[in-house]
């Protein structure tokens, strides 16, 4: 498929797409914390690696190329004056599509919400790998394909990334720990 | 309380440990609830569509070719126009939702797409493998398969396949493409024929599980309707899919396989009680594709030799360097080759002997020859074709010597049909879908200006008692030299893909 998509292949192309989107959206929301910028990054992930196929290993697995890219992407994303207009344009006109059902949250649901913006208080790096490790549930080799270091920076970093989360939580998120508080 | 607090009150003053916090992770990042995936796919399809929709659009424009090969085609291209506007309102977009036209497809069912300026909401037709190996010519098709090629020759207009394709290693499979006359890259039509003994047609879902009437792939439809072509069992599929031809060998094993992505609408058929299957994949109706499907005609040489013309000029003869074949002659010629593409006249299709010249004054020259069948010496028609310099709105209809005038060796030069009969009929302006050609009756001699004042016979005509049709278009010269009267001249210069 990746080969037929190489050779200008829009259909396998989009077969594809269909294959990986979720996840890259998903990542891209984790990343940017906002599904309308997310879909927007996804969107631009699928066009560039389509684009750029030509440069793509097709020994290699695709998604944690496109992961890669989604990374990429949500992190100059982050930093464009662009992206504090957009969401000043939505706030205003603020659309309830994407909506998780705050309301109808369990408490498993409201815990996943809550650790996700201690992760949130993380730096982009150690972010990542949480993301990719839990969230999207990469294996190691897969991640180190993703952020392209070796096996054993993925596992130095999520290391530091755990013992920042627990000084995170331990500060900031004392609900998560309400029984040590009680 | 939360599991990660009730591990702490546990551990008091020791934090949780790696292991710990792992397995915690896990279970609680798994609850988190995202927004709904949007559909990104489709989107990304438009966005690319539109991409190659402008490249192709500016390409075109760069070379604008005032020529079409369909008369019919204005018409498609004002029928899919109207067509587009009408999706454009709402009211109507329901009504026109599941139509096709032309080189564009109408997505069906499309769901509202944020819109690009300028950029309908429309997809291109299925997509095109340009890299399929096999690549052939029809000449040397018909001249391995004999009489197993056939071509439709409904619409009427259709002419020859643009690309032929011998999958030797898939049992002979063969394919031939029609590309749009205006967009090379976009194809029209694609008719797959295969040996219907030993291959299997399946349509696959991209998870690889066969899929049955009216399963979804990807979110678009797939329908197959079950019908007859000319008797036979067919079925008609719209929507996109997989294309599945597997080759099984003698022990039944799988030997070879080949998979096409399809987003055009399919009609597969087996005629009864023949050899081989058909698979046509294009954009028109389901009655069209009916039509085309029911007028597949064997486009092979006839079984009985025509008759043959007695006695052979001597002067029939061919005396020319540089013979070549028709692969990919394209590319060493530097301009799009043709052919002429009579259905009814398939012993045109290949030329019987091709040469390709080359010198400063003339340029690229191709150079076509066809024998009278079983007679190999004596020529029938003779087509050149190339980029040579000279004009034939030199012409020159005052006179009944000087026809056309061009330079050979840095010498003016002219073309002299000496034997004119007259000069209405000599020179008689013609019309080739709105191209002016110029006819001239009898054979001609060109004869060079040398620098020392003298005039020198450098050429004449191949065929003995030759006319000549003279053609251009978009700075290609053709010459069509035969002993064919007018009507039948303008019949093959008009066929030619």
């Amino acid at each position: 498929m990746i080969s037929r998509a190489r050779r200008g292949n829009d259909a396998a192309w989009e077969m594809l797409v269909r294959d990986h989107q979720e996840a890259i959206f998903r990542l891209a929301y984790l990343l940017l914390g906002d599904a309308h910028e997310a879909e927007d990054i996804a969107q631009d992930v699928f066009v560039r690696a389509f684009r750029a196929l030509d440069t793509f290993d097709s020994t290699r697995p695709l998604r944690p190329w496109l992961l890669r890219i989604t990374t990429n992407l949500a992190h100059n994303h982050r930093r464009s004056v662009g992206r504090y207009m957009a969401m000043v344009k939505r706030a205003i006109s603020a659309s309830p599509e994407y909506s998780t059902g705050l309301g109808e949250r369990t408490s498993q649901q409201w815990e996943a919400q809550t650790l996700w913006e201690a992760v949130r208080r993380l730096s982009t790096h150690e972010q990542e790998v949480v993301y990719l490790r839990y969230f999207l549930d990469l294996s190691e080799a897969e991640m180190s394909a993703t952020l392209d270091v070796p096996p054993g920076t993925i596992k130095s970093r999520l290391h530091r990334a755990m013992r920042r989360l627990r000084a995170v939580v331990d500060e900031d998120f004392p609900a998560l720990r309400e029984e040590r508080l009680t | 309380m939360s599991n990660y607090g009730r591990r702490y009150q546990i551990q008091k003053d020791h934090p949780p440990s790696d292991e710990y916090m792992d397995r915690y992770l896990t279970n609680k990042a798994s609850a988190l609830r995202y927004p709904t995936t949007p559909d990104i796919a489709s989107v990304v399809a438009r966005r690319l569509a539109a991409d190659k929709a402008a490249n192709t659009y500016r390409a075109n424009e760069r070379a604008l070719r005032p020529r079409t090969r369909h008369t019919g085609l204005a018409v498609v291209c004002i029928v899919a126009l109207a067509l587009v506007t009408l999706v454009a309102v709402p009211q109507m977009r329901a009504f026109v939702g599941n139509l096709s036209v032309g080189v564009w497809r109408i997505v069906r069912n499309a769901p509202e797409a944020p819109n690009v300026p300028g950029v309908p909401t429309i997809t291109p037709v299925y997509p095109w493998d340009p890299h399929l190996g096999g690549e052939t010519d029809i000449g040397s098709a018909i001249a391995a398969q004999g009489t197993g090629v056939m071509l439709p020759s409904y619409p009427e207009d259709l002419g020859l396949p643009d690309h032929v394709y011998y999958q030797h290693d898939l049992n002979n499979m063969m394919i031939f493409v029609w590309m749009e006359p205006d967009q090379p890259d976009m194809p029209a039509v694609a008719l797959y024929r295969f040996l219907s003994t030993t291959t299997e047609i399946e349509v696959v879902a991209p998870d690889d599980k066969i899929i049955t009437q009216m399963q979804q792939v990807a979110g678009n439809s797939v329908i197959t309707i079950p019908l007859k072509v000319g008797g036979s069992k067919a079925t008609w599929i719209e929507g996109q899919y997989l294309f599945n031809v597997e080759h099984i060998d003698d022990k039944g094993k799988l030997a070879k396989q080949m998979s096409e992505v399809m987003d055009g609408n399919t009609l597969v058929w087996q005629p009864i009680g023949g050899t081989y299957s058909f698979k046509l994949v294009t954009h028109t109706t389901l009655n069209e594709a009916v039509r085309m499907a029911e007028s597949l005609k064997p486009l092979s040489p006839p079984p009985t030799p025509y008759p043959t013309k007695a006695p052979t000029s001597p002067s029939s003869r061919l005396d020319v360097s540089g013979e070549t074949g028709l692969y990919k002659l394209d590319t060493y010629a530097g301009f799009k080759l043709e052919v002429p593409a009579i259905v009814d006249m398939p012993e045109l299709i290949a030329p019987d002997r091709i040469y390709l010249q080359s010198n400063d004054d003339m340029g690229k020259t191709v150079i076509m020859a066809w024998y009278t069948p079983g007679r190999t010496d004596d020529l029938r028609m003779v087509m050149m074709q190339g980029t040579w310099d000279d004009s034939i709105d030199a012409m020159n209809t005052q006179t009944t010597k000087l026809v056309q005038t061009t330079t050979i060796r840095g010498n003016s030069a002219e073309w002299i049909a000496e034997n004119t009969y007259s000069i209405a009929l000599a020179q008689r302006p013609s019309d080739l879908h709105s191209y002016e050609a110029k006819w001239v009756e009898g054979p001609q001699y060109m004869y060079v200006n040398t620098p020392d004042g003298k005039t020198e016979l450098a050429a004449r005509s191949l065929i003995a008692n030759s006319h000549t049709l003279a053609w251009q278009v978009d700075g290609v010269k053709y010459r069509l030299e035969t002993d064919l009267p007018l009507e039948d001249a303008i019949q093959v210069a008009e066929s030619m893909r």
